[in-house]
Parts: structure tokens; sequence; C-alpha cells
């Protein structure tokens, strides 16, 4: 052994008062007793189980609640929308109506009215329909028909076109003048 | 519901037995490591009343999450730890070191002739200048190698560190302690 440890040895030999263990159980007598961690884990695992239930509830809630949420979840196959009518139109009757839509009260689809006017759509031009709505809906496009609006669909023929008449006149040629007599040509 | 009430009597029983099983384990883990957090503490705060303060609030803390360190060697790396910065905090905090020093120079040496007594005195004052001057990571080091005879496996089992670390640290804190020591002679 090296010294040094011998003498630290010497140093550090010191043992602990016979009180000293009494009034370390004297404290920790004061203190809740310790729970095994096989409780603790049962506790925590079932605060864990609550906790995800709770989240779930919470998504499944947001999720029905948000609009188009519940059609998403309940709608397998979506059929044609009803886009909103432009003004153009909206005074315009017949309605034609396909199948009403409302996003926020999505999960009961309204039944037609006998009045109302269906358009039924070929399944193969659904699709290229629902287009144009959209279209329609973002007032990108907008439907006119010629018997409601004729100024802007048909336009009246032009007649007053005046050709003016095509005057012919000979074409003025400028002469060429008469070369010197004492040129050169004449030496030759 | 009778048989209801029996399960939940049943499970009391076992909450029970577990909780007093506990506690007898914490008993064997206070008798067994009382030593080592005292002396751990006493290499830091050189004063038997201080370091038994530090050392019963360790006990204190292991005790609060005794279910997690049941296993002895844990508790004891634990401990010594716990006890190790409780007791550098302690010193931190104290700014009547000095004084100390000299009561416990008193109080450790045996009492043979005055010319030891103050010979021992000098020397072990000097010992633990050397011991203060090194760094924290080789005073713990040599300290708990120098306590119940530690060797290195024991040493880095109770750090948690490998014992190639803990054995370079040995070497360095006790070259630089003999350097120390010579300085001072």
């Amino acid at each position: 052994m090296d010294p040094i440890d011998r003498e630290l040895a010497s140093l550090l030999s010191v043992e602990p008062s016979p009180e000293f263990r009494a009034r370390v159980r004297e404290r920790i007598a004061l203190e809740p007793a310790p729970r095994s961690w096989y409780l603790q884990w049962r506790v925590a695992a079932a605060a864990a189980a609550a906790l995800s239930v709770a989240v779930a509830v919470v998504v499944i809630a947001l999720v029905v609640g948000r609009p188009g949420g519940a059609d998403s979840l309940r709608r397998a196959n979506p059929v044609a929308v009803d886009p909103p009518r432009p003004p153009a139109l909206a005074a315009a009757e017949p309605r034609a109506t396909v199948t009403p839509h409302t996003p926020d009260r999505a999960v009961r689809r309204r039944a037609p009215r006998v009045n109302d006017v269906q358009v039924l759509v070929a399944p193969d031009e659904v699709r290229a329909f629902r287009q144009l709505a959209a279209i329609v809906q973002r007032g990108r496009a907008q439907f006119v028909f010629a018997d409601e609006h004729e100024s802007v669909a048909v336009q009246e023929p032009i007649w007053d076109i005046v050709v003016a008449p095509i005057a012919v006149a000979p074409l003025e040629v400028a002469t060429n003048q008469e070369p010197a007599v004492d040129a050169e040509g004449d030496q030759q | 519901m009778h048989e209801l009430v029996g399960r939940l009597a049943g499970s009391r029983d076992v909450v029970g037995g577990v909780e007093q099983a506990l506690e007898q384990e914490f008993e064997a883990r206070l008798v067994e490591s009382s030593t080592l957090a005292v002396r751990v503490a006493y290499s830091v705060l050189r004063r038997r009343e201080d370091a038994e303060d530090v050392a019963q609030e360790a006990f204190a803390r292991a005790y609060r999450s005794f279910s997690q360190l049941r296993d002895r060697d844990r508790f004891r790396s634990w401990l010594a730890r716990m006890t190790w910065r409780l007791a550098i905090n302690r010193w931190r905090a104290d700014r009547r070191r000095s004084a100390r020093e000299l009561a416990h120079a008193v109080s450790v040496a045996p009492e043979p002739t005055t010319e030891q007594t103050v010979d021992g005195r000098r020397r072990a004052a000097q010992l633990w200048r050397a011991i203060d001057a090194l760094p924290d990571k080789l005073r713990i080091v040599i300290v708990l190698a120098s306590i119940e005879g530690h060797d290195v496996g024991e040493v880095a089992a109770l750090l948690g560190v490998p014992a190639g670390t803990v054995k370079s640290r040995l070497f360095l804190a006790r070259q630089r302690l003999k350097e120390q020591l010579q300085w001072t002679r």
C-alpha cells in the first residue's frame, strides 16, 4: 500500500457515532413510506391508459366537428356537389340542382324537393361536371345563355362597312437624259 | 361483494408486505453503508457532526427513491455520489472552514506526546491541503480508494466509470499529492 494511501486511510478512519443510525431512522420515519416500483408502475400504466383514451376522444371530436370531417369519415363514394349559383343564374328559374351538399351539416343530406329540377349526370361525366361547378363557384367562369343576355351573347351583324372605291391610274415613269455627243463612245 | 372486499383486503396485504420488505431492505443498507457515507462526507467537511448531517440527508433522499435503488451496488454508488455532492455544496457554502480544520486535527489525532501531536497535526494539515488542491474528479477517486480499502473495481462501480479511468485518475492523484507534499515539507 502506498504511504500516501495509508496516511489518507488513517485521516479518513472516522466511524459514525452510535446515535447516527438512530437519527437517520428518526429522520426517515417522518418521510412517507417508500412505494414499490411495481405499484408505481401500475399507477403509471393506469394513468397512461386513461390519458390515451382522453386523447382519442378529443381527436375524434375534433375530426367530426371539422367541416367535411364527418363527410370524409362516412362518405366513401362522394357524389356530385351542388355549387352556389352566380347571380345571373340565381334569378333564372328553374334551378338546376344536383344533390345538395351542405358542409356544416354534412351528415344529413337534404332530399330533393318536388319542384327542384334534377340534372342527371352520366357517371362518366360526373368528374367533368364537378370541375365545371368548382370553376363557376370560384367565379372564374359564368353561365351565359343567349336567350337571356342577347346583348352579350349575340352581337348584331355589322352592315355599315363601306369599302372605298379603288382608283386605277397609270404609273408615272421618269425619262432618262440623252448622253453627250462627244463622249467616249464616239471615239471608239 | 364479499369477494370484492376480500380481494381489496388481499391487495392491501400485498402492498403492506411489499412496503415492509422495503423497510427491512433499507435498514440493511443503512447498517452496511453508513460508514461509507459518513467518511465520504468527512473527507470534504473534516468535521464529524457536519459529515453526519450530510450523510443523514443523503440517506433520507435515498429512502425517498429507494424503490429504484434496491440493488445493493446501485444503492451504494448512488449514496456515495449523493453524499459527495451534498458535502461539496455544504463545504462551498461554509466560509469558516479553516477554523474547522484546526478543530478536526485536535479531535482526530491520538494523544501521545506533545511533539507527536504537533507533528501529526502539521502532517494532517499538509495532506488536507494537498487533497484540497486536487480537482474534484481526482479527489473523489483517491478518497473512495482510501475508504474501506476499496480497490479499483469497487471505486469504478461506485462512481459508475470504467476501471481504466479510475486507475489513471488514481495514478494522477497520487502523483500530484506527492508533489504537493514534497513542496510543503
